[in-house]
Parts: structure tokens; C-alpha cells; sequence
């Protein structure tokens, strides 16, 4: 009954933060110039689509659920929004176009999971195929190009070292932080993971708060999309392979959120963003080929997915 | 009438300090059927489930045809000749019936199942109950009646001495019961031994020669069937008519005439039907009936977390005019407390104070009517903390470290902070120790006397009593009978077997 810190908790919360302290530390080493303004500018950049959908993925994750369609609906809204730019379209309503699309699969996904209640992994597993699909479709399996200047300039505009997109990703951590931890629409996103039917016995709408979950998602989808077509200077069905639907898991599993529903932050996914972009980065430094990289990436989501079932059960044995 | 086929002696069991078996004695005769009758909570399932070789008896004997035996898994039963026929439906609805049927004894031939032979038996047994369907119809396509008559001849299978039936006919029809009752006499006419788990009176007296009564984990009586009268069983279950009488020295209640809520021939197809009644502002209402009656599905039902399909339900608004409300949003009028609150009570890795604020969080906001006042949050929690006396150190602790009693509390909180007009509580003080449990009772109690209209159940007979100024008595998915305060243990025992007792005199 007496308060206490629990100390093994403790630890694999910081976990993250102490791996991303060390990954930092060793690039370093190996390279003097890592930690300057310009190159950890440029790397926030490199991580920020994947941050921005590993805060997606987080809040699907702690509804219970799992969002696996957000690469390539990120991909079919970049390459709509730059088709329609390259056909001579305003760039702002390009921009509109992005979010759209993102935020459109996102509501199918959630209607289909909170309404017809189906299982998230084949819903988003089958919306997965349809947009990678129409993605290969619609771009004959080749790039897009004709990325309106000023969408470029706009999206890339610099505020003092950084970019816009940085910016973007930094609001967005602490609005999603804020409306997890301080909104009363954040908490019932905790009540349903982690007891659907005690959210509903507590007059909480629980189909209304899961179908919200997917579609921020999606539009976090959509955002990610108009940042990583400005900084191609172009769309690809590339965008959405296979693998980039494991670094979001990974990023948002390391930031702490559980796959079992119930816990997650905004700031693990920024963590676990950054985190998941350096271990690339080491990978290319040391010349480690991306396959075997691959298999680093599912080992660290199999570590953190145990962390988190052992942390979970002693609390609950507590 | 043959030899003792079975005999049971001194059976006890607990779990942990739980007394559930006192030594209880058993004997059952070949071509015999012997009814097992109980209150909810008696034994029954115990003891035929240390019958089973699922539960391991504490000290005792089992005696099959005069040779002991033990039981350390429930196949050791099956090839003693035992055989359970459950009240649930243990079938797999997408199989064949003859899947079903030989689901854990598929005779194979070089690891391939012979299905020719298994099809012809499968018919053969099908075609001895009366039964004209193909093997190979899927189970999840018959009714309900079908799919015991399936259950049973699976249970025929393996040639059994001994066949304990529980409940068998809760979730059958007319026609199905009497087709039923046909196979359980042909059963027995071949000699074997029936053991018959109800809990109505009549199948007793057209079905069974024997009767036992258990109760606390006693045999309360036995005896033949023809030499015993309803009312001799009804005082078999419910106990010495002493301890009734310090339950009377309830009140009667302020209640008043205000309806603050009602419910209009609600029903919801094949689990309650036609369900009406008014809860009045001061009064605490207890539904009584046995298990299955369809209480739990009521209250879940009129609470509106279970859909309906028909009826209406009516709560009244702050002027105390009854206003209409849909299904769907009744929850937000009322308090619910669910039976298991393991399953939908409390969100277990959460901590107490989310759990107790989680269906006024909406509520808790500051200005901006979307960010949680924190401050004001912790004061809520805190306030019903230290009047619903709740044993915490931190109230940021997982819900999950406190005991039964104190997560108990926590839900209660959860509801009075709403301060709202109608409660509906579901077994409350179930697995609660003295302390706590007094300590619900009493708040069930404050509730009403403020003026809130308080709905109960409670399988502990005593301690519905000693709460409610009005019982609805439920049977067979219906409200059957409306008692008043002063309604004796007996009563309310036989209105839920749906009796007319008259001339019982406490």
C-alpha cells in the first residue's frame, strides 16, 4: 500500500531515450561533425514522416488496435497531390488533396474496425493492398514527378535551422501529449484499449472514440505525405513498401506504445522515430547491407513487444 | 429396482476458506433417476463435478457399484461410465454433428479418421433418440433441442452407467422438453442410473423417483419423490425458519409515489421477455430468481448495455418529468455496477483514479470543455475516497492493487460523483468479505434514503432481504411475481420456482 518507485519500470520507460542517447553517442565518435546544428536539423527532417506516423500508429495502438495501411496510403496521397500539381494544380488544395485521401482511408479503416467490428490487422491488412495497388496502378510502377515550386519551397521553408516539417512534427508531439494526457476524449482513447467493455458500461461511445483513432491516423498519413513528396521533389508507390510499415511498428513499440492496447505516448513516437532513422543511418555508416538490417529492426520489435508484455504483467501482479 | 450404482461419502471440498462441501452423501440406483436440487450456490456443481474427475475432492469416497474409485481427470470418469450432459452447449457450431459427436474419440485407422464407420454409428445413436438428421449436418443449424439431443448421444457414446443431466431443459422448448423426457425414460428403463440437476418442481414430480436436497454444502434431505411435498422441499432449501426472523426487523422506507424510472415491455428475443416495472424515489427494488432466470440479462438490458428489441424505457429529468430515452443512451442516466467486474468493471492497468472518474471524465473539464481540470479531477477522487472509506495510498496506483473490496468501492465512487436518480447494482457484495461488503450495503441503503431509486440483485437471499422494499421475482425470462417488503424467505423462494404455496405458516 505504500508508495513506491518502481525501479524496473522505471528503466524500460527510459530504455528509449538511453538507446537513443548511445546510438547519438557513437555516431559521434565515429563522426565528429553529427552533433553540429545543420546535421541534427537535417536528421530531424529524415525522421519526421516517420515520426508523424508513428504518432498515428501510436494512437490506433493504444485504441487496442494496429493500423498497417498507413505506407501506402501515404503513398497514394503523395502521388495524388503531385499529379495534381504536375496537371498545373494550386498547391495549397495539392496540399488538401494529401490530407484527404489520408483521412478518407482512415474513416474506412475505422468504420469497418468500430462499426462493423472487424478485426483491425485484416482491415488495414486489406486496405494495405488496395492503396498499394492503386499506388503501382495509377503511377505504372514509376515515380511522379512535377512537385510545384512553391509547395516545395513552402513545405521545406526554414525557421532558423530548421524546417517546416520539423516544426510540424514538434506541435504535433506536444498536441498529441496534451490530448492524451490532459483531454477527457484522450483518456476514453485509454479506456477503450484497455477495456472496451468497461468504457462502454462507462457511457463512453467507444465505437465513435476507435473510429476517431483511425482516421488521425490517416491524416497523419496524409501529413507525412506532403512532407516526405517535398522532400523527393516527387511521389512513388515506393514510398509505401512493405518495410517502412515496420520501422512506424518499431518506432512506435521502442516510444513504449504497447501492442496490447491501453499505453502510449507522443513524445515515445518521436523517440522512437529518431531512434529507428539513426539505426539506418549507423547501417549505412557501417555499410551494412539493408537486409540484414531488416532482421536488427523485427529483433528490436520482438525485445520491445516482450519488455512490454513483462511490464504489463507486473503491474497487474502488483 | 436394481443395485446401488453409485455411492458418494463425506465429499468435501474447499476453495481456500470457502466451505463449498461438508461431507456430503450421495447414493444413486441403476434405472433410477434421482433429482439434485439445491439453491444457487448449494453444491451442486461441486459435487457433480468432483463426480466428473474435474475437481478433486478434499476427503471423501466415490463408490461405483460398490468398488472405490478415484478420479484425477475427467477421463478417468468417462471410462468409469460416467457421463455429464452440461447446461451450456459445449458443441462447436461450424462441425458436423458426427464431428461433434466424436470429437475427442475419432476411431482411426493408421491416423486417418474412419468416417465410414463413425457415419453409420453416428446415425445409428442419432436414430435411437429420435433423431432423423444426416451426420453431416452442421450443428450450428439445429435448435436448441437438437443440439442437447446431439449433446446426449455423445454422452451415449461410451456406453454409460451413470448420466447427470444439469439443467437440461433451461433452453428448451415445450415439444423438445417432452421428446426429452421421453429419451431420459427409455435411458433409464435400460437400466441406467440418472442423476437430474433442476430447478423445476414439476419435472421433479412427473420425471424423478428420488429426490436430494443440498444446501450450505449439506444434504438437507432425500428421500422418494412420491413421499415428499413441494413444501417439504422448498423448507429443505431454504433452511430453519429462525434465522428468518431477524431479517424482518427492516423498515419499511420513505419511498415515494416519484417514478424515476420505468421500462415498458422490454424484451429482447430468446433471453427476457415482456419486462415492466417502475422504480420509485426512495426505494431500493430487489429481483430475485434462481440462475437463469434472466436477472442479470434484465438490468444489463434496461441499463442499455445490451440492445433490445423491443420495449421502452423512461427516466425522469431533473423537473421529474419521465422523458423517453433510447437504448443506447440510458447508460448516461444511470449508475451501473456489473456483476463480474473483472470482465467490464474496472480497466485493470489503469489507476484508481481514472478508474473512478471514468464515467464523469466528461464533466471534469475546465473552461475549455475539452481539458481535464486535474485539479479538480484528484478532488472528486480524494472526496469519494475518504467517504466511501477506501484503502489507498496513492491514488495514481493501478486499479489492479487494491483488493476486491476496495476495487468495489472504487466503482461505487465512480457513480455517487455523477449523482444520479436511479442505480442498478448486480450482485455488488459477491466475493466482498464482512467488512466490505457491509460497507456497500450500507451505501445501497444512504442512496435510497437520499432519494435515489436503487435496483438490486442478489443471490444471497439474506442479504437482498435486508436491503429491498420490494422484490420482482423473475423465472423463465419474465417478471412473474411483485412481493412486498415484508415477503418471507419462502415466498420468495417459491415464486422463483414459480409455486403457489399456500397454507406455509412461518
Amino acid at each position: 500500500m505504500e508508495k513506491k518507485i518502481d525501479v524496473i519500470d522505471t528503466w524500460i520507460r527510459l530504455l528509449p531515450l538511453i538507446l537513443l542517447v548511445i546510438i547519438g553517442a557513437f555516431i559521434q565518435t565515429q563522426n565528429q561533425y553529427f552533433l553540429t546544428v545543420n546535421n541534427v536539423a537535417s536528421v530531424l527532417l529524415q525522421a519526421s514522416s516517420l515520426a508523424l506516423m508513428a504518432l498515428g500508429m501510436t494512437i490506433v495502438l493504444i485504441t487496442g488496435g494496429i493500423d498497417l495501411s498507413i505506407p501506402p496510403v501515404m503513398a497514394s496521397s503523395a502521388i495524388l497531390g503531385v499529379m495534381f500539381m504536375a496537371r498545373g494544380g494550386n498547391p495549397l488544395l495539392a496540399f488538401f488533396i494529401m490530407i484527404g485521401v489520408g483521412a478518407f482511408c482512415g474513416a474506412v479503416n475505422g468504420f469497418a474496425v468500430a462499426y462493423m467490428h472487424m478485426i483491425p490487422f485484416v482491415v488495414t491488412l486489406s486496405m494495405q493492398m488496395i492503396a498499394y495497388g492503386f499506388s503501382q496502378w495509377i503511377t505504372n510502377a514509376s515515380g511522379v514527378t512535377g512537385v510545384s515550386e512553391i509547395f516545395h519551397d513552402v513545405a521545406l521553408f526554414k525557421v532558423g535551422a530548421f524546417t517546416v516539417p520539423v516544426v510540424v512534427v514538434v506541435v504535433m508531439v506536444i498536441a498529441v501529449q496534451l490530448y492524451l494526457k490532459n483531454t477527457y476524449l484522450g483518456r476514453w482513447l485509454f479506456f477503450v484499449g484497455n477495456n472496451e467493455k468497461m468504457a462502454s458500461v462507462s457511457g463512453i461511445p467507444a465505437q465513435k472514440t476507435i473510429f476517431s483513432a483511425y482516421v488521425f491516423s490517416g491524416l497523419m498519413a496524409g501529413l507525412a505525405a506532403v512532407v516526405l513528396s517535398a522532400r523527393m521533389n516527387s511521389a512513388a508507390s515506393t514510398f509505401g513498401e512493405d518495410t517502412v510499415v515496420a520501422d512506424i511498428i518499431a518506432a512506435a513499440v521502442v516510444g513504449g506504445a504497447s501492442t496490447n492496447g491501453g499505453v502510449g505516448t507522443g513524445y515515445g513516437a518521436l523517440i522512437g522515430a529518431l531512434f529507428i532513422t539513426l539505426v539506418s543511418n549507423v547501417s549505412n555508416m557501417l555499410h551494412i547491407s539493408y537486409n540484414s538490417m531488416l532482421i536488427v529492426k523485427g529483433g528490436l520489435i520482438i525485445i520491445f513487444v516482450i519488455l512490454d508484455v513483462y511490464r504489463q504483467r507486473r503491474r497487474r501482479i502488483r | 429396482m436394481s443395485g446401488i450404482a453409485l455411492e458418494m461419502r463425506g465429499i468435501t471440498k474447499n476453495f481456500g476458506s470457502n466451505h463449498v462441501l461438508k461431507g456430503v452423501n450421495l447414493e444413486a440406483h441403476s434405472g433410477e433417476i434421482l433429482a439434485l436440487i439445491g439453491a444457487n450456490g448449494a453444491g451442486k456443481s461441486t459435487l457433480m463435478n468432483i463426480l466428473c474427475g474435474l475437481f478433486q475432492a478434499d476427503d471423501g469416497q466415490i463408490l461405483i457399484e460398490g468398488k472405490e474409485v478415484r478420479f484425477s481427470h475427467p477421463m478417468d470418469a468417462i471410462q468409469a461410465g460416467i457421463a455429464f450432459v452440461q447446461q451450456e452447449m459445449t458443441l462447436m457450431p461450424t462441425m458436423s454433428i458426427m464431428d461433434n459427436m466424436f470429437l475427442n474419440t475419432f476411431p482411426t485407422k493408421c491416423g486417418f479418421i474412419q468416417y465410414g464407420d463413425i457415419k453409420e454409428k453416428c446415425r445409428e445413436s442419432l436414430k435411437r433418440l429420435g433423431c432423423g438428421y444426416s451426420p453431416e449436418t452442421l450443428v450450428g443449424s439445429l435448435g436448441a433441442g437438437d443440439r442437447q439431443l446431439v449433446q446426449i448421444s455423445r454422452a451415449l457414446l461410451c456406453d454409460p452407467k451413470i448420466i447427470i443431466f444439469d439443467e437440461a431443459t433451461s433452453s428448451l422448448t415445450e415439444p423438445e422438453k417432452e421428446k426429452l423426457f421421453g429419451v431420459i425414460e427409455q435411458l433409464k428403463k435400460s437400466g441406467v442410473c440418472i442423476i437430474y440437476i433442476t430447478h423445476m418442481m414439476d419435472e421433479i414430480f412427473s420425471l424423478c423417483q428420488k429426490v436430494m436436497v443440498l444446501r450450505d454444502g449439506i444434504r438437507a434431505g432425500h428421500g422418494l419423490v412420491s413421499e415428499t411435498k413441494h413444501d417439504d422441499l422448498v423448507q429443505m432449501m431454504i433452511g430453519d425458519k429462525a434465522s428468518e426472523l431477524n431479517t424482518h426487523a427492516k423498515k419499511p422506507g420513505n419511498c415515494s409515489e416519484r417514478v424515476l424510472m420505468k421500462v415498458e415491455n422490454m424484451s429482447r428475443y430468446g433471453v427476457i421477455d415482456h419486462i415492466s416495472f417502475e422504480l420509485h424515489a426512495g426505494e431500493v427494488v430487489g429481483i430475485w430468481g434462481l440462475m437463469g432466470a434472466g436477472r442479470t440479462e434484465t438490468i444489463r438490458c434496461a441499463a442499455g448495455i445490451d440492445p433490445i428489441d423491443e420495449g421502452d424505457i423512461y427516466i425522469a429529468d431533473k423537473d421529474g418529468q419521465l422523458k423517453k430515452v433510447k437504448s443506447a443512451n440510458v447508460i448516461k442516466h444511470v449508475a451501473l455496477i456489473t456483476e463480474d467486474r473483472r470482465v467490464d468493471g474496472l480497466a485493470l492497468s489503469m489507476s484508481v483514479k481514472e478508474n473512478m472518474t471514468s464515467a464523469n471524465i466528461r464533466n471534469l473539464t475546465g473552461i475549455s470543455k475539452l481539458f481535464i481540470d486535474g485539479k479538480r479531477e484528484r478532488q472528486v477522487v480524494e472526496e469519494q475516497v475518504k467517504k466511501l472509506e477506501i484503502k489507498v495510498a496513492d491514488i495514481d496506483l493501478p486499479i489492479s492493487s487494491l483488493s476486491g473490496g476496495n476495487q468495489q468501492k472504487v466503482i461505487l465512487g465512480r457513480w455517487i460523483q455523477k449523482d444520479l436518480d436511479v442505480y442498478i447494482f448486480d450482485e455488488p457484495t459477491r466475493g466482498l468479505d464482512i467488512g466490505a461488503k457491509a460497507d456497500v450495503i450500507r451505501e445501497i441503503n444512504a442512496l435510497a434514503a437520499a432519494g435515489a431509486a436503487v435496483l438490486v440483485i442478489n443471490s444471497d437471499i439474506d442479504e437482498l432481504i435486508s436491503v429491498s422494499h420490494r422484490y420482482l421475482v423473475m423465472y423463465h425470462g419474465r417478471i412473474t411475481k411483485e412481493l412486498p417488503a415484508d415477503a418471507t424467505k419462502t415466498e420468495l423462494m417459491a415464486a422463483a420456482m414459480d409455486l403457489q404455496i399456500e397454507g406455509v405458516h412461518i
